[in-house]
């Protein structure tokens, strides 16, 4: 692969023409919107009333993103049920008080066969729910449904109700549609149109629908430079909504979601509670805000930060300075055996068991999520059983563990697991500071395979935060969200760009804008330029 | 303040509490041959197909019967199934042929489509092929309302595996079929329709015609692979219009189940999910609302903890450790056999023309692994309850392979009850055109 690339960017001539075929950007594919992107895009447009019952089904993850599901897999019968189920409930919220409709239809009807305010109610609401002005065909077919409707109700309003019961149920409407135009320079890859790259960037930046603002740019053609774009993104990243699109990425790539969820042994560890998870997934999300919104900072602080946002739980939980107001989170300095994003009760607590560590989890979460390493699947018919606590014998996890690597055919992946794992064995399934287990001295030395030995949480976050794998994954990561597959060796290509750029300060801020203006961002393949032989 | 409404449908309606017996109007003696075994105009009886699954599999040494044939001893895994026993075919020793592993994924794989699934790197895969209980309800088309019914208990699934290991049914690799996890939902698709005058039900009906124009016209300007997708969109769209139009079914329809699935302190409500999911599935299949359903009660790997039967631990971890969890491991296996006999003796207790929905029915129990231990899917066993339409031998027997017959051949022959023309199941090495000739009669 690396060889391929240095191929396709350097000696792109002299590789010959047989073996060489060109870079390829990302096939486009329809991608639907992500859950808490149709409930926000519903508020957008809607408003409140409307977004509280919305109800769209589960994002599904493929290849471990969401944003790749959604850009492959099909919905199922339920799954359009639960959509037409969604909009069925926001057009009678909508109608509960229907003196609130005008703004949203542009005029006031005048009666049931008001076709100049449907017409306009059609072209205002559907240039907002497509996110690109309507064709005329299809003015007439939202206004023909709202007539035929408005009649069967005698209620203008009526036909309103189900025309955008119809638009929130339309394939434009629940997928970015992004067809392009063909590349005058380089007819293999298409150009996304300006609403297109409207939509992609107010997705990937604020998780919701571009703003009028956002599509009067794309209808003055100003979205279609490198220099437009990072204009636009650099006004989106100032809005409010940056912050909770940035946190829904990393509460996926993260799991923090699962943390509200966990199942702790109350015998074990009497004090998880709920209003404790919350608190664990909550100072998370601080670490993040502070790091790339409040000080603009280098990211590489999430894993070395020695200071962390607490409550009054967590600060004991950690042994920190008090927090005197319960819910209220401040910051505090963190003792020495705790730092950063892999030393938060959060991490620590998804990755372990109800009544114990798990050394193997916390590994794995970090070998796959951080640094893009998948661990290669057991083998089959292997037995998978350690040994057995014996009555009266205390040994440690890594004393069971080391089942794991005395077998050959387990070693050399679970060593990729535990060897990471192990280093946090002074946390325990909640992540409370443990100075033993089972009453015996912890070795907390740990292992990257192929890169290094560390000791403890501070060792792995030191080593961790200057492994190019770490930044190569996140860059990744981020863009595998904003456009819904894996890089082709085209993106690939401008990501290395990507990168690069990031690697200079490694402000999370930047990154966005860089990943929104390189060529991967804005170009998709031209499927229809593969000559394959068949034709098309 | 001016308001309108748009609909009589009431969601709620329907008397929240525990769901009582199933009162379904069985098929009127009139409408009845002689015999009471096909319909006066001489069409069969419809029958059921079910799939019905558990994650990480069983404790062999506990589950398979010493001898075979129909005298065998319930063991104490099987004894949930005294009461309907006659109606229950134990297959145990059957290969699971898949030739990839990377361990469960193939046993979901195996068990559920008999096609290699497709892997995607690391511990991603996705299936291969269609599940077979999406291969039946394509066959028998549009001749319920509902081609199938997805239905899931415990929410701890897999999810970060892809769809092999979250869901059992899948139309395609690109097209899984999520379960609904909570049984107010499922009350509210199948039952919860406004009555037939209603204004909303031709209104909603007009704004999926101007969807599906939508689609149609979106199809012509994108690529193969989203075309295959907007064609499932299309059709999945169409049959909702025809579900917003079906008349109300004839048949007295059940309370609004109490169990919304909504944990309670970190802890699943798994009892009262599974018992109001499987009466759910009895009342659709009564009113013939569908013919075919998939039920996962817990999934493979996952993270599913059987705290009701008093542990906190994973039960994935304990089925790693089958000496030492013994107790709660062995009871969460026969818990989940509990719930399958449940489903077996409301089935019995369903009439269904002149027989019983159980015997109209074929209901098949599976796992990912035979062993969660090893992740084994050699000695696979099978639970094959129901008379299959009369095709299935009553009483039940045990028969053994010696691990060298196809797991595929026993989805085969549960299939061709329903499908009696159907000549193979699934693809490559788990490819099977054989029928386990034991269990039929």
């Amino acid at each position: 692969m690396r060889g391929r690339l240095i191929c396709a960017a350097v000696l792109l001539a002299a590789c010959g023409t047989e073996q060489s075929a060109p870079p390829r950007h990302g096939e486009p594919r329809l991608r639907r919107l992500l859950g808490r992107q149709y409930t926000n895009t519903v508020e957008a447009l809607l408003g409140p009333e409307a977004a509280a019952v919305a109800k769209p089904p589960a994002d599904i993850a493929s290849r471990g993103f969401e944003a790749i599901g959604a850009a492959e897999l099909a919905p199922s019968d339920m799954a359009l049920g639960a959509y037409e189920t969604s909009a069925l409930a926001i057009a009678e919220a909508m109608v509960v008080d229907v003196s609130k409709l005008p703004p949203i239809i542009g005029c006031t009807p005048s009666g049931a066969t008001d076709l100049a305010c449907f017409d306009t109610f059609v072209r205002t609401f559907g240039r907002r729910a497509f996110r690109r002005p309507l064709a005329e065909d299809e003015v007439a077919r939202y206004v023909g449904l709202t007539v035929t409707t408005a009649g069967r109700y005698h209620n203008a309003y009526a036909g309103v109700a189900y025309a955008i019961q119809a638009f929130l149920q339309s394939p434009y409407f629940l997928y970015q549609v992004e067809i392009g135009e063909v590349d005058a320079e380089r007819p293999t890859r298409k150009r996304l149109t300006d609403y297109e790259v409207a939509t992609r960037l107010s997705y990937f930046l604020l998780d919701t629908t571009p703003d009028d603002a956002l599509l009067a740019l794309a209808e003055q053609k100003l979205l279609s430079t490198p220099a437009q774009i990072r204009a636009a993104a650099e006004e989106l990243l100032s809005r409010p909504a940056a912050k909770g699109a940035l946190q829904g990425f990393f509460r996926e790539r993260t799991k923090l979601r699962q943390v509200a969820a966990l199942t702790k042994d109350p015998a074990v560890y009497p004090q998880f509670t709920p209003a404790l998870a919350a608190a664990m997934e909550k100072e998370a999300l601080l670490l993040l805000d502070d790091i790339v919104w409040t000080r603009d900072a280098d990211y590489r602080d999430l894993f070395t930060a020695d200071y962390a946002f607490v409550d009054a739980q967590l600060a004991a939980l950690y042994g920190t300075a008090p927090v005197a107001l319960p819910g209220q989170f401040e910051k505090r300095t963190l003792p020495a055996e705790r730092r950063g994003m892999l030393g938060q009760a959060a991490f620590l607590s998804i990755e372990a068991h109800p009544n114990s560590t798990s050394p193997t989890r916390r590994g794995r979460h970090v070998s796959e999520r951080l640094l893009c390493t998948d661990i290669p699947p057991p083998p089959p018919d292997v037995n998978t059983q350690l040994p057995m606590p014996v009555p009266g014998m205390p040994r440690t996890m890594r004393e069971r563990l080391a089942a794991h690597t005395a077998s050959a055919a387990c070693a050399d992946c679970h060593r990729r697991m535990d060897g990471i794992g192990l280093a946090l064995e002074h946390f325990d399934g909640i992540g409370a500071f443990r100075a033993t287990d089972q009453g015996l001295p912890i070795d907390a030395t740990g292992e990257v395979v192929d890169v290094a030995t560390f000791d403890g949480l501070p060792g792995l976050g030191a080593l961790v935060r200057d492994l190019p794998d770490l930044h190569r994954c996140w860059v990744r990561g981020l863009y595998r969200h904003a456009t819904g597959h894996i890089e082709a060796d085209g993106d690939e290509l401008a990501l290395v760009e990507v990168d690069k750029s990031f690697g200079e300060a490694y402000r999370v801020k930047q990154l966005l804008l860089e990943i929104t203006v390189s060529d991967a961002f804005r170009f998709v393949d031209n499927v229809d330029s593969v000559d394959n032989g068949e034709g098309k | 303040m001016p308001s309108l409404k748009l609909s009589r449908r009431n969601f709620l309606r329907g008397v929240a509490g525990g769901a009582t017996a199933v009162v379904a109007l069985p098929a009127l003696e009139a409408m009845l041959d002689a015999h009471g075994e096909a319909h006066s105009d001489g069409s069969p009886i419809a029958r059921r197909f079910v799939c019905f699954h558990f994650g990480n599999g069983y404790t062999l040494s506990r589950l398979v019967p010493a001898t075979e044939g129909p005298d065998y001893q319930l063991t104490v895994l099987l004894t949930p199934l005294a009461n309907v026993k006659a109606h229950v075919n134990v297959l145990t020793g059957f290969a699971n042929k898949h030739a990839d592993r990377i361990t469960h994924h193939e046993g979901m794989a195996g068990m559920w489509s008999a096609h290699p699934f497709i892997h995607q790197g690391g511990l991603n895969s996705k299936f291969g092929g269609p599940s077979i209980d999406q291969v039946v309800a394509a066959r028998l088309g549009n001749a319920t309302v509902f081609p199938s019914l997805e239905l899931g208990c415990s929410k701890r699934v897999s999810t970060d595996e892809g769809p092999t290991m979250q869901f059992m049914s899948h139309k395609g690799p690109d097209q899984p079929m999520p379960p609904e996890y909570n049984p107010r939902a499922v009350f509210a698709r199948l039952f919860a329709q406004p009555p037939p005058d209603d204004p909303s039900r031709p209104s909603r009906v007009n704004a999926l015609d101007a969807v599906l124009e939508d689609a149609r016209a979106l199809k012509a300007k994108i690529g193969a692979a989203d075309r295959v997708r907007l064609d499932a969109h299309l059709e999945s769209v169409a049959r909702l219009q025809a579900q917003i139009s079906a008349l109300p079914p004839v048949c007295v329809k059940p309370a609004m189940p109490a169990a919304d699935n909504v944990d309670v302190g970190g802890l699943e409500p798994m009892e009262d999910v599974a018992r109001a999911m499987l009466d759910l599935m009895v009342y659709a299949f009564a009113c013939d609302l569908t013919r075919v359903s998939s039920f996962m009660l817990s999934g493979g790997v996952g993270h599913t903890i059987y705290h009701f039967l008093g542990t906190l631990a994973e039960q994935h971890v304990l089925s790693h450790d089958p000496t030492g969890s013994a107790v709660p491991l062995n009871r969460s296996i026969k818990w989940n056999i509990e719930q399958y006999a449940y489903l077996l003796e409301k089935m019995q207790a369903t009439p269904d023309g002149a027989k019983t929905l159980l015997d109209n029915s074929v209901v098949i129990l599976g796992s990912d692994c035979s062993e969660g231990w090893s992740h084994a899917i050699d000695n696979m066993p099978v639970l094959v309850g129901g008379g299959g339409g009369g095709m299935l031998k009553s009483p039940g027997i045990h028969t053994r392979s010696k691990n060298d017959r196809n797991l595929s051949d026993i989805l085969l022959t549960c299939m061709r009850t329903v499908v009696p023309d159907l000549e193979s199941v699934g693809a490559a090495e788990m490819r099977s055109t054989t029928v386990v000739s034991e269990i039929l009669r």
